[in-house]
């Protein structure tokens, strides 16, 4: 069975019933972790991530099947908000940034962790801005997953977006250069890494593209 | 370049992988909890949802990465008593065994084959006695190994005649290059090994006998302590010169202990014969010499009273071993052994911070009247030296292995370690037969998970050995039990144990003969799914334990829990506890984990700080 391909009718059930089980925190959670399991399942056998810097990912689904639950997640307890930042992630397209930008802000340092992963598999300018936000963050861990995520963002954007691909770099020299956490910087460093090894990867095999060139010699 | 087969090579190598992204296992970690995981992790889900689990997997690996560049701790450690040659024989070759066996008594393989399933069928060697404990002829070893693979996990089975050990000999020897892979093994030969690979200070190694093919495996940076001078001095030479004993004027090598080792796959099949799990059966060799011994007695000295004669069963060409630190010498048609005595124990603990010792099982403290005087002997003798070099400052860890003694009782030891040994180590299956005795009952409500069963077992068993610490090592997650544990030192003992797993995985990969750099390409970078059940079942079972499920104490301690791993303890004189889940992946048969976790109980001690 292809584990990538979802149950469009089973989300927008489960969507539904998200919002309508207001009262019991217990049946939204579960709800929640039923569109999350879904979202697990439809991972990609290597990368979880879907986005690029410059082009957020299409959602599984028709977005505008996340707009109702969009509206009203900001009132789930903060476990069911997770759980579905969580499906989000895995579902969703650019039409889930603003929520996820909101759980990017909130209190809880996991909540904010659950949040910068999501927007990483997204990805799109607007996520962007706001992992490089989060890699202000005070908690450590944020930190190393907004880098963690840019890294895979800037890794999965095509050959054209070269300025975008430097910008990266730049930036993430900076992060190493002042961010005060060790594990931060070398997660930085992995990051820069993986960047650069991608461009040399896809110059070489672009290299092995290029006809050989032919010289005619007179006689 | 950093050059191959160092310890900078493993931590680069460790620091690597762990660099690598984790998606894929951060999938296979939820995907299994919810399909696969137990009773505990299903509840958890339910009340608090998966991503509590992705923030733990995120906690857990970055703690991973933080812990992979410890300093090395400064004080001596000395490693007794194991050291074995390790014979690694590719699983084809066992096709082979059988054809030689076969012509070896001039029958089909088929008939051979029929022969040795019947006696696999009873459970008994061609003598009468247990075929999972010894082993006479060809036939008998056959049989071992379709026992084994029926009945798994596949033990330790003595060769008991000279006989075999030549045709077993005769067997490696005839074997093309490249199928039989000899290895460094033994407890604490490895664990020297590593330590001094790591340049922990001053690793020392302390092993009854010491043959030339044991030398060979050693690293140069270890040193073997020898006692069999009187110098008011310890003195030392290099694990990898190989040991000499005399008699008269004449050197003569020291015996070789060594095991032949099977390894085979889930599925691998002896017709009509199918092993139902990947596993190893390890055929053990008594120390022996390539020519029988000169001696005809041997004669057991105590440090002080009077000798005894050996009286336990003995091929001829076998040679005694015994724990515990000895001297020996051959006089004439005797081989003496003798009990180190109290003032060169003394110096022993005076040198030595640590001395990590394996070898010894419940079943050396046979202090019974019915044991007979040498077993007699042995146990006082050993418990003599144990309390003698705790008395004297050194920090005992004892690695325990065996089972029980024949009336299945815990007291004898007990009382030989109680408050002398701080440290013991030991694997999960041990635990569970050395806890399964008639005088240490573990009281078990229903309805726990198998991990927090574990724990209470392993609490049982470190109250009733007064016990410092406790290290339970498993492929899921290691178990560490301090007595009055205080936070910074649970915190050193899981820093201590992601490193160690770590380390020893890459030792365990280098020490299959093959060529490690590319094997370790292949392990997961993150924790593994099984590591997250029972860590998930264990600290949810403990907050239960505490709380009723429904209190916000209840989800404030699991949580706490969760991401320190450790829980603490308010009764003075009780044990905190730590759970660690380990990189431990699954590896390939032809890879070779014996002592794996006795290693990792080694390293961790020593770099925890105990």
């Amino acid at each position: 069975m292809d584990r990538t391909r979802v149950d469009r009718e089973k989300i927008i059930n489960l969507l539904n019933s998200l919002l309508l089980e207001r009262e019991d925190a217990a049946a939204q959670l579960r709800a929640a972790s039923a569109l999350a399991w879904i979202g697990i399942q439809a991972r990609g056998r290597d990368s979880a991530v879907r986005g690029r810097l410059n082009a957020a990912a299409q959602g599984r689904v028709g977005e505008t099947h996340f707009l109702p639950l969009l509206e009203g997640l900001v009132s789930l307890p903060l476990s069911a908000r997770c759980e579905a930042a969580l499906a989000l992630g895995d579902l969703a397209g650019g039409v889930a940034v603003p929520e996820l930008a909101r759980l990017a802000g909130a209190r809880d340092a996991k909540a904010r962790l659950i949040a910068v992963d999501a927007l990483g598999k997204i990805g799109g300018p607007e996520a962007v801005t706001l992992l490089k936000a989060a890699a202000a963050d005070v908690n450590e861990a944020v930190r190393a997953e907004a880098l963690r995520s840019l890294g895979q963002l800037a890794v999965a954007e095509t050959d054209s977006a070269l300025s975008e691909k430097a910008a990266m770099e730049s930036w993430f020299l900076d992060v190493i250069a002042i961010d005060p956490s060790e594990y931060v910087r070398e997660v930085a460093g992995d990051s820069l890494s993986a960047l650069r090894e991608s461009k040399s990867r896809r110059s070489r095999s672009s290299l092995d593209r290029i006809p050989t060139p032919t010289t005619s010699v007179s006689a | 370049m950093t050059p191959a087969n160092t310890s900078l090579e493993k931590l680069k190598t460790l620091r690597r992988l762990s660099e690598q992204p984790f998606d894929r296992q951060e999938r296979e970690i939820l995907q299994r909890l919810h399909e696969e995981g137990s009773e505990a992790v299903q509840r958890f889900i339910l009340e608090f949802g998966f991503h509590r689990i992705i923030t733990a997997v995120h906690h857990w690996h970055t703690r991973f990465r933080k812990n992979l560049s410890p300093e090395p701790p400064r004080e001596a450690v000395l490693c007794a008593f194991t050291s074995v040659a390790d014979r690694l024989v590719d699983q084809d070759e066992i096709k082979a065994l059988v054809r030689l066996a076969a012509q070896e008594l001039d029958i089909t393989p088929a008939e051979l084959l029929e022969q040795a399933g019947r006696r696999a069928a009873g459970g008994l060697n061609s003598r009468g006695g247990d075929l999972t404990v010894e082993v006479f002829c060809l036939s008998d070893l056959i049989a071992a190994l379709i026992y084994f693979f029926a009945r798994p996990p596949g033990l330790k089975p003595a060769v008991r005649s000279r006989e075999l050990c030549e045709q077993v000999e005769e067997f490696l020897a005839s074997r093309p290059p490249g199928r039989v892979r000899q290895v460094l093994g033994g407890a604490a030969a490895v664990a020297a090994d590593v330590l001094a690979e790591l340049e922990t200070g001053d690793a020392a190694l302390y092993t009854l006998y010491h043959s030339a093919i044991q030398a060979l495996e050693h690293r140069p940076s270890v040193r073997r302590l020898l006692l069999d001078d009187s110098e008011p001095f310890l003195s030392f030479v290099s694990a990898q010169k190989p040991g000499i004993y005399r008699i008269g004027e004449r050197d003569c090598e020291h015996p070789v202990s060594a095991s032949t080792i099977f390894s085979y796959d889930a599925g691998f099949a002896l017709d009509p014969y199918r092993a139902f799990l990947t596993d190893r059966v390890i055929f053990r060799h008594a120390p022996q010499s390539s020519e029988l011994p000169s001696w005809r007695e041997i004669v057991v000295h105590p440090a002080e009273g009077a000798p005894v004669d050996w009286t336990l069963p003995r091929a001829a060409h076998e040679w005694p071993w015994l724990p515990g630190f000895l001297r020996w010498w051959v006089d004439g048609e005797r081989l003496h052994l003798a009990f180190a005595d109290e003032e060169l124990l003394r110096r022993i603990a005076a040198r030595y911070h640590y001395i990590v010792l394996s070898g010894i099982g419940p079943g050396t403290f046979d202090f019974s009247s019915t044991a007979g005087p040498l077993r007699q002997l042995i146990a006082q003798q050993v418990s003599f030296q144990l309390r003698t070099l705790a008395d004297a400052g050194a920090t005992l860890h004892l690695e325990i292995s065996g089972s029980l003694g024949r009336d299945r009782r815990i007291a004898p030891l007990a009382e030989a370690v109680g408050g002398v040994v701080r440290s013991l180590g030991l694997n999960d299956a041990e635990l569970l037969q050395v806890t399964d005795s008639s005088d240490l009952k573990v009281s078990l409500d229903g309805g726990y998970s198998e991990a927090y069963r574990r724990y209470r077992r392993a609490l049982a068993l470190a109250e009733r050995l007064s016990l410092d610490r406790l290290y339970v090592h498993g492929n899921d997650a290691d178990l560490i039990l301090r007595r009055d544990g205080s936070p910074g030192a649970m915190r050193d003992e899981i820093a201590a144990d992601l490193f160690a797993k770590g380390v020893v995985v890459l030792s365990v990969l280098q020490r299959s003969g093959l060529p490690w750099q590319e094997r370790a390409r292949h392990l997961s970078p993150v924790l593994l799914w099984r590591g997250f059940e029972t860590l998930i079942s264990l600290v949810s079972d403990l907050a239960a334990e505490r709380h009723p499920r429904r209190q916000a104490n209840y989800r404030r301690q699991l949580e706490t829990t969760l991401d320190a791993g450790y829980a603490l303890e308010p009764r003075s004189g009780g044990y905190a506890v730590a759970v660690v889940p380990v990189m431990w992946p699954a590896l390939p048969r032809s890879i070779h984990p014996s002592s794996a976790g006795d290693i990792c109980s080694s390293v961790s001690l020593v770099y925890a700080g105990f």
